[in-house]
């Protein structure tokens, strides 16, 4: 779905992101994770195309990401960026309908309304659709936004990718299960997603695959099972960490310490 | 949570509804308040024939005034002070850099006279676009100049009688003594806190040339805002001002304290004189009376 | 299907009080039509009545209806620059005037002004408007770009570098229109009391036709937006990835408001707080949504305009009170409540 090839990101003489590699396949669930400052917001950007670092193409479908037509794009991609404005002066389902925005022109159609509704539903706002935004707390604004993000995504294309930045910031713990469950369940119908998060428990739950990221180069990538031995953790974090099974569901578990 | 948004929405809907409520007695009232004005001026004049004259210029007034045509005018500009009988017939309609077409329109002249100084670009536009007959006249300040504003007005108005203006001018022009000391005279235009002096080139230079004297300042032309090097340098022998000026200025004493004044012969021998503003700046058929009053008050000042 | 609906709602309510007011506004003035009112006068001049006198005809077109006209295109378009800049900016106090838009506007008209003295015979009235329009236009755009470079970076805008750019402008424009006008004996420069408090009282059918055109273009392009706006509320990276071509709609909306203020200015000098005050009480009413206050605050504009201007020649009638004097007078306490609000807020 998504292809990168030695992506270098600089900023003056310093390297955010150094020859990195990345290849996304349909319905699958990629984590990346890693130590502050690793570069993994960064990544995530230039593969949505915010940032263009010049050289190098990332391919979305087989075509530079770069040619394609951007409203069509944004039928085919969606991102959640970590940072949020916190002043929109509109109410919550204003917000939420946003997410609808590439699919019609002045008024939102029957299917628009049921996507909104829908996954507000799913990331438990509903109840808040006609509060203004700004009277929420962090994580009722997180949810709104991930609800607008998902609503992006529901339409009939085969193949369609999310992009999310640490999604679960300011969640509580029965919502971050929720969203990565969401997630999941979106990667299961031929969709993917690439997801940074800061919990490499709740990554090695979820993810199909892991790219862990050091200091702007890719330090191991690969399933749970392989990326996340004692070795590279420790690496990667600079600080010493145990593996063991997880006693359900024999994913990985990380304990630091 | 709705219920403030609807009170919201329901408030500004009675507040829009009010105030054209407002509007709308307001225009009634104006209506009525401005045909109530029509009538009685038409119960109180019978005009001599049927021109209806505005003048927007306190020279061109005084012109038509002089020739006879007095109760003919019915609109004027703010400057048009004399004579003062006018004020009971005719309406003054403001400044003509401010002024707006329709309060001309609306005392419904057949003639509209006016002067290319100072007035607004677009009011003589909108005259010109008007359909009422109308005539700009270029007004030159000299004794030549104003003889043949006199004659063009007399023109514009029907009027071949205006030799005797013409006349009246030269007459009182002989009543002017020379002065033994030719004086320097310097023209202060004083209003509020603006104090501007007169240069080259304005209608007050020439009366002071007329009257027999030099006006003080010599480097400039028109009208520039008082500075105490300007008033040192040209050391006036008389300060000179309108006399509503000099009173709102303080009298005596406040032009005296005037800065660089003190240093000045006039500061130093108090020699300040003042004079009528529409008799000195009119232009008109007084100038002759103009400049005799200024030669007066000149000689008695440098006695 | 709710919300457009309401949409056309209020835009027909917004509809029916501009025409009520103008109506209103047509009746108010000096002149008097002999017994009958202007709106009748009007009427018979429409028809074509022959028996119309001239100056009957003449005041109530070219004069109030001119005026009314050109109340209703300036206040239009002065109140969406403001929503747009507001949009742009995402700021409220964004508007044409604070930033240094009009000042620069001004300038450049100026300027103009002052160089086409010498050609002044030559020319037909519609091209000369055109070129002091056309200088505005540049005065304003330049203007744009300079507030926009040093107060936005990465999309983010600083509120205080945006309003300290206007003012910087503002001084600069005021203290060279002010020398210009000093030294130049030229009529048509007029005073500053024209630029800096405007006036609506040089209305003609031509100024009125350029305005109209010139708001068609804009409007045509601008109008639809309200979509691309609320987008942008969540941060110009985020608007992309909704498929809104966020450059070309900064580039627009540059132009655009450009092109619009600066006719505006070159027609009624400055009229200030138009923009802030329209769209500041339909955010009372619609909250930021710009799929609403941007179509509203085209009329809304007008309505405020409208009555302002007729308040100003009949307050101290037959003189005229500078409508810019009005609009300060309702703008003023309203930037105030909308810093009451920041402070809140911080």
């Amino acid at each position: 779905m998504i292809k990168a090839h030695q992506i270098n990101y600089k900023h003056k003489d310093f390297h955010i992101l150094d020859g990195v590699d990345v290849s996304l396949e349909y319905g699958e669930f990629l984590a990346i994770v890693g130590p502050n400052g690793a570069g993994k917001s960064s990544l995530l950007s230039v593969l949505a195309d915010e940032v263009r670092t010049g050289k190098q193409k990332v391919l979305f479908k087989d075509k530079p990401i770069s040619e394609w037509n951007v409203k069509e794009l944004s039928k085919h991609k969606a991102k959640f960026s970590q940072h949020n404005s916190n002043d929109i002066p509109l109410e919550v389902k204003d917000v939420v309908m946003m997410g609808r925005y590439p699919y019609f022109d002045s008024q939102p159609g029957k299917e628009d309304l049921e996507a909104m509704n829908n996954m507000m539903y799913e990331t438990d706002v509903f109840h808040l659709k006609d509060r203004e935004y700004n009277t929420l707390s962090g994580g009722e604004k997180q949810r709104v936004h991930l609800s607008r993000v998902m609503a992006q995504l529901q339409n009939e294309i085969a193949h369609t990718l999310m992009f999310l930045d640490e999604p679960l910031n300011n969640l509580d713990i029965k919502h971050q299960y929720k969203a990565l469950d969401i997630i999941k369940k979106f990667t299961q119908k031929a969709n993917s997603a690439i997801v940074v998060l800061h919990d490499l428990n709740l990554a090695a739950q979820f993810a199909d695959k892991i790219l862990l990221m050091k200091s702007g180069r890719v330090s191991a990538y690969g399933t749970p099972q392989e990326v996340f031995t004692a070795e590279n953790i420790s690496d990667a974090y600079n600080f010493p960490c145990t593996i063991c099974e997880h006693p359900i569901t024999n994913n990985p578990m990380i304990i630091f310490g | 949570m709705h219920r403030p948004r609807k009170n919201k929405s329901v408030l500004m809907k009675k507040f829009i509804l009010a105030a054209s409520v407002l509007v709308a007695v307001y225009s009634c009232k104006k209506e009525e308040g401005a045909k109530k004005e029509n009538t009685t001026e038409a119960s109180s004049e019978a005009p001599k024939s049927n021109n209806k004259i505005v003048t927007l210029s306190g020279g061109i007034t005084e012109i038509v005034s002089a020739l006879g045509h007095e109760k003919e005018i019915v609109g004027t500009d703010v400057t048009s002070t004399y004579p003062e009988s006018l004020k009971a017939t005719a309406k003054d309609l403001g400044h003509v850099r401010s002024m707006t077409i329709e309060p001309i329109m609306a005392v419904n002249p057949t003639l509209i006279l006016a002067s290319d100084k100072d007035i607004n670009p677009e009011l003589l536009g909108k005259i010109n676009s008007s359909g009422i007959k109308a005539e700009v006249f270029k007004q030159e300040y000299t004794v030549d100049g104003t003889k043949k504003l006199i004659e063009e007005v007399a023109k514009a108005i029907g009027n071949t009688d205006y030799q005797k203006l013409n006349d009246k001018i030269d007459a009182d022009l002989k009543q002017v003594q020379p002065i033994a000391k030719k004086p320097k005279v310097l023209f202060i235009y004083a209003r509020g806190n603006m104090l501007m002096v007169a240069g080259k080139n304005t209608p007050m230079a020439s009366l002071i040339n007329l009257a027999g004297a030099e006006n003080a300042v010599t480097e400039f032309e028109d009208f520039k805002p008082l500075t105490p090097e300007a008033v040192v340098k040209a050391n006036p022998d008389v300060l000179f001002f309108f006399t509503t000026g000099l009173q709102g200025a303080g009298g005596n004493e406040g032009a005296l304290k005037m800065p660089g004044v003190s240093q000045t012969n006039a500061g130093k021998n108090k020699k300040i004189i003042a004079m009528d503003g529409g008799l000195v700046s009119g232009f008109g058929p007084r100038l002759g009376e103009a400049a005799v009053g200024l030669n007066k008050l000149l000689i008695e000042n440098t006695k | 299907m709710r919300t457009q609906s309401k949409l056309y709602f209020y835009l027909t309510i917004s509809a029916v009080l501009l025409v009520i007011i103008a109506v209103l506004s047509l009746n108010i003035g000096v002149y008097d039509f002999g017994g009958n009112s202007a709106f009748k006068v009007l009427w018979q001049f429409i028809k074509g009545d022959p028996n119309l006198s001239l100056s009957d005809k003449y005041v109530v077109w070219d004069v109030r209806a001119a005026r009314i006209i050109m109340a209703i295109l300036i206040g239009s378009m002065l109140s969406v620059s403001g929503t747009s800049l507001q949009g742009l900016f995402k700021n409220p106090l964004a508007t044409g005037d604070l930033i240094g838009l009009t000042s620069g506007a001004t300038l450049l008209a100026a300027i103009a002004i002052v160089l086409g003295g010498h050609f002044k015979e030559y020319l037909p009235e519609a091209v000369q408007f055109s070129l002091v329009g056309i200088s505005a236009f540049i005065g304003s755009f330049l203007s744009m770009m300079l507030v926009y470079r040093i107060s936005t970076s990465g999309g983010k805008t600083n509120v205080v570098m945006m309003l300290l750019t206007g003012v910087a402008i503002t001084a600069i424009g005021f203290s060279i229109t002010g020398f210009l006008i000093y030294i130049s004996k030229d009529e048509q420069l007029r005073d500053l009391t024209f630029w800096n408090l405007g006036s609506l009282a040089a209305a003609t059918w031509t100024k009125n036709i350029i305005l109209g055109v010139v708001l068609i273009i804009a409007y045509i392009i601008l109008l639809p937006k309200g979509k691309a706006f609320n987008a942008m509320m969540l941060g110009e990276k985020d608007a992309q990835h909704l498929g809104i071509n966020v450059e070309r709609l900064k580039k627009q909306i540059i132009i655009i408001v450009a092109l619009m203020v600066g006719t505006c200015v070159a027609f009624s000098g400055t009229i200030g707080f138009v923009g802030l005050i329209v769209p500041y009480i339909l955010r009372l009413l619609f909250k930021s949504n710009y799929a609403f206050i941007l179509p509203l605050s085209a009329l809304c504009g007008s309505i405020l305009l409208l009555t302002a201007d007729t308040f100003s020649r009949s307050i101290v009638a037959p003189s005229e009170l500078p409508i810019g004097i009005l609009t300060a007078l309702m703008g003023g306490p309203i930037f105030i409540a909308i810093l009451v609000k920041f402070k809140k807020a911080l």
